[in-house]
């Protein structure tokens, strides 16, 4: 796994189609998922044959509509369910259960109330056995990182909801997973926070190059964040087709992409697909 | 962080704590004078009907003199605190467990239910039984009542505890154990809790059930050898300390409990006060 990290970090730009297996930081091969309905009894599938890779270090985005199973998706990598057909690997291991490797960050938050921000933040470590010094500093560290300095102490119904989801990214990225999964992590706030905390996770994850996973039903926000985003499919979910986004890094704040060429042309074209695809949801001019 | 401070918690303006005991004094003296007014001359209820407050009173200091009204309640209390302890702590543990294990659940909440339906005072007569008349079955029927008020709200809290919580901790490297004691033991502390408050209120109608049956001693023969007797002072007097006892032990263990968990991390209604 550290080899392959090693030979994929500089180079992962130049190829764009397939990657031999083992060059994946994620592989999805041949997905299937499928549940017995709790009222009806029926046997349903969300997810039908899906093959996809994740490369090392990307920022990924899965977009789709409402119900199509994208969750789901996130649900299996983190290894909260279990495909019925076909694997997943991460770091070239089949995915058995649930991992410290594989950070979640819920769409919901999942703080835990009875815990302040602190505590939250260090939980993952505290679970791990580390010292309580050594995680308030790394807690402190977290906390700064997601600009809730002086909040330490406050408990979860205390914050707003933008300030809960950054707790909740911290907690992720003080675990320091291999790969951090995004589970609409921000469709719950305001318009305008939630552009703040785009262009901060962004700047977050180039200082970190984490691998991430990030579902949502938004053009807009999976255009901005993504290095690629798939689209999949309504139910049973497969892959319509992955776009690479060739918007540099360095352009990508919200001042400068809502009058840039490139950035209307993907989200018009992105758009005529989610509407072809059936979902009345998918709006280009919100972001969220 | 460009974020805006508008939501964080504002402090609600809190009154002083002399301030808030005297407003919550004022039903209990309006009680009391409507007592003694409907007691008085100008009322005219017969004293055989309701003594007034002074004869009442006067009763009390005679009991105490006498020595029998502390001891009544002190043998009150310790079978009440016993049969509580005992009860809330099965409760509790047994109600995390079966909580916690959804084979075990489906196979206890059945049984659950029907001995829900049928605890406490119905018991007297087998404890009666089983334990003869002395302060064992006492305490058995208050440990009966209790147990199952805090077993059911127990598994009730733990069952109300959002699923994402218990993934998030799965996800953050988290045993099935960091899971129980960090998202369901702490997320059913409102269940608990109620089953808890719920609990010494029942406790205290069985106590004085079973006392009556099953004791020569307590507040419940106090009340009940006062009907007997044509004591009437005595039954009231009886009444007023329960009402009391129970009043103080919610105001020191209760309240002071859920001020520092459920309320501090947002996790109740505010309790009503």
């Amino acid at each position: 796994m550290a080899d392959s990290r090693a030979i994929h970090r500089h180079d992962h730009t130049a190829r764009e189609a397939v990657l031999p297996e083992d060059a994946a930081k994620i592989l999805f091969d041949g997905v299937t998922f499928e549940y017995i309905d709790a009222q009806t009894g029926e046997r349903l599938r969300a997810i039908d044959g899906l093959t996809a890779q994740i490369r090392e270090n990307e920022f990924f985005c899965i977009l789709g509509p409402s119900g199509c199973g994208k969750s789901t998706l996130l649900y299996l990598v983190a290894g909260l369910l279990k495909p019925t057909q076909g694997k997943i690997l991460v770091g070239g291991r089949v995915v058995k259960g649930p991992g410290a490797d594989r950070g979640l960050v819920f769409q919901e938050y999942a703080l835990l109330p009875w815990r302040t921000v602190r505590e939250n933040v260090a939980l993952g470590l505290k679970i791990r056995g580390v010292s309580r010094e050594e995680r308030d500093a790394v807690a402190r560290r977290f906390i700064h990182l997601v600009g809730l300095d002086g909040f330490e102490r406050k408990y979860p119904h205390e914050l707003s909801g933008g300030m809960r989801q950054r707790v909740a990214v911290a907690r992720t990225l003080a675990n320091s997973p291999d790969v951090m999964l995004m589970d609409e992590p921000f469709a719950a706030v305001d318009a305008q926070t939630r552009a703040v905390l785009q262009e901060e996770l962004t700047r977050i994850w180039a200082q970190s190059r984490l691998t991430v996973v990030f579902v949502t039903h938004n053009v807009d926000e999976a255009i901005f964040l993504g290095d690629r985003v798939l689209i999949m499919t309504p139910r049973p979910a497969r892959v319509h087709s992955v776009i690479p986004i060739d918007i540099p890094r360095e352009e990508r704040s919200w001042a400068h992409l809502d009058r840039d060429p490139r950035f209307a042309a993907l989200r018009g074209r992105i758009g005529d697909v989610m509407r072809n695809l059936g979902d009345g949801s998918a709006s280009n001019h919100d972001r969220g | 962080m460009a974020i805006p401070a508008t939501s964080l918690s504002r402090p609600v303006p809190r009154q002083p704590a002399w301030q808030t005991t005297a407003i919550r004094a004022v039903p209990f003296a309006v009680a009391l004078a409507a007592w003694w007014l409907a007691t008085s001359p100008w009322g005219g209820l017969p004293r055989y009907v309701l003594p007034s407050p002074g004869a009442v009173l006067d009763n009390a200091l005679e009991l105490y003199a006498k020595g029998t009204l502390v001891s009544a309640i002190l043998s009150s209390i310790g079978r009440m605190l016993l049969g509580f302890a005992f009860g809330s702590v099965l409760g509790v543990g047994l109600g995390i467990l079966v909580g916690t294990n959804r084979a075990v659940a489906a196979f206890f909440m059945p049984l659950a239910r029907f001995f829900q339906a049928v605890a406490g005072v119905i018991w007297i007569p087998l404890a009666v039984l089983w334990f003869g008349l002395s302060w064992k079955s006492v305490t058995f029927i208050i440990f009966n009542t209790v147990f199952f008020l805090v077993f059911y709200n127990t598994l009730m809290g733990v069952q109300t505890v959002p699923r994402t919580l218990a993934n998030s901790i799965l996800t953050l490297g988290g045993s099935r154990w960091d899971v129980i004691w960090e998202a369901l033991i702490p997320g059913a502390l409102p269940g608990i809790l109620v089953g808890l408050r719920v609990g010494v209120g029942y406790g205290w109608r069985s106590l004085i059930a079973a006392e009556i049956i099953a004791s020569g001693q307590g507040l419940g023969v106090l009340i009940w050898e006062g009907q007997r007797l044509f004591r009437i002072p005595d039954i009231i007097l009886g009444l007023f300390l329960i009402g009391l006892i129970s009043l103080t032990m919610d105001k020191l263990v209760f309240a002071p409990l859920q001020a520092r968990t459920i309320e501090r991390w947002g996790t109740s209604a505010r309790a009503p006060q």
